[in-house]
């Protein structure tokens, strides 16, 4: 394979496989007939009630594991590409998920003529808890 | 056997670990030492002003209800809030974490309000409930909606 094809490859799987292995993941979906641009200003977030005269705009949602800030991050801006500037949390679940990680140990080499080395590499699971975040977008204009 | 025993009981003291986090939603009071209330998810809510999305998490020993609400409550309290509201735990096998929001009451002070017992407190019966709503006495005349 050519060098300038190998690294076209490499240049397209890096950000798919970064993408699929992002510890923060959000999606959200219209749910009115309104489409507003991306909205560049400040966002509330808000939780247990509306604002007063919003409007929804679409649902929301975002889930993480670690930094309880980048869920909402991922959040926010999920209500942002819908354009609304009030994200409203109507629910936080959280759950922990089990995953599969691997772990690689030195060990003694054995019938090898040279000491050189060894070490083997395993999979065991690993407890994750994980944050996830369902709700709105919402738009609120100024008086 | 008693230096194997000791390090037993180290290691097993040292083998839990309690997180907390929270994100702001609004600004927080002044800490306190209050206690503060528990709301689980579903039960309903008073009046109140979200302050911030609390997170704990408790890993090995430390897994359990009881950490978890305790991180909670203390993360309430550092953020000078009265409750704890929606609280929902998921547990595995060796971590466990609480979610909930971190509020102060509408109308303050919150002595209204009756606090959740601390953990380890004695446990007291609720309070009754207010008697049910006196129904019609039965009548011989048929239901309204067998007349057409």
């Amino acid at each position: 394979m050519p060098m300038r094809a190998l690294r076209a490859l490499l240049l397209t799987l890096l950000p798919l496989c970064s993408a699929g292995c992002a510890a923060t993941r959000a999606s959200s979906i219209p749910t009115s007939s309104e489409l507003l641009p991306y909205h560049r200003g400040a966002v509330t977030v808000r939780a247990l009630s509306d604002p007063p005269g919003a409007r929804e705009l679409g649902a929301v949602e975002a889930s993480g594991e670690g930094s309880l800030d980048a869920v909402v991050e991922a959040f926010v801006e999920q209500v942002r590409g819908l354009g609304g500037n009030v994200a409203r949390i109507d629910s936080v679940t959280p759950v922990v998920e089990t995953r599969m990680r691997q772990v690689s140990q030195a060990m003694p080499c054995f019938g090898m003529r040279f000491q050189a080395g060894c070490s083997q590499s395993y999979l065991t699971p690993e407890e994750v808890p994980v944050v996830r975040l369902v709700g709105r977008a919402l738009r609120v204009d100024a008086p | 056997m008693k230096r194997s025993l000791l390090l037993l009981a180290s290691l097993s003291l040292g083998c839990g670990t309690t997180a907390v986090q929270h994100h702001l939603l609004s600004a927080p009071g002044a800490p306190h030492a209050r206690p503060v209330r528990t709301i689980l998810e579903g039960d309903p809510v008073p009046s109140s002003q979200p302050v911030a999305l609390v997170q704990a998490t408790g890993r090995g020993l430390n897994a359990d209800l009881p950490h978890l609400i305790e991180g909670l409550r203390a993360e309430a309290q550092h953020l000078g809030c009265d409750a704890v509201v929606q609280v929902r735990i998921a547990r595995g096998s060796s971590a466990a974490t609480a979610t909930g929001f971190a509020v102060r009451w509408a109308s303050h002070p919150g002595a209204a309000v009756q606090s959740t017992p601390a953990i380890g407190a004695p446990w007291a019966p609720p309070p009754p409930l207010p008697a049910a709503p006196e129904a019609p006495a039965p009548t011989d005349a048929p239901p309204p909606w067998s007349a057409h």
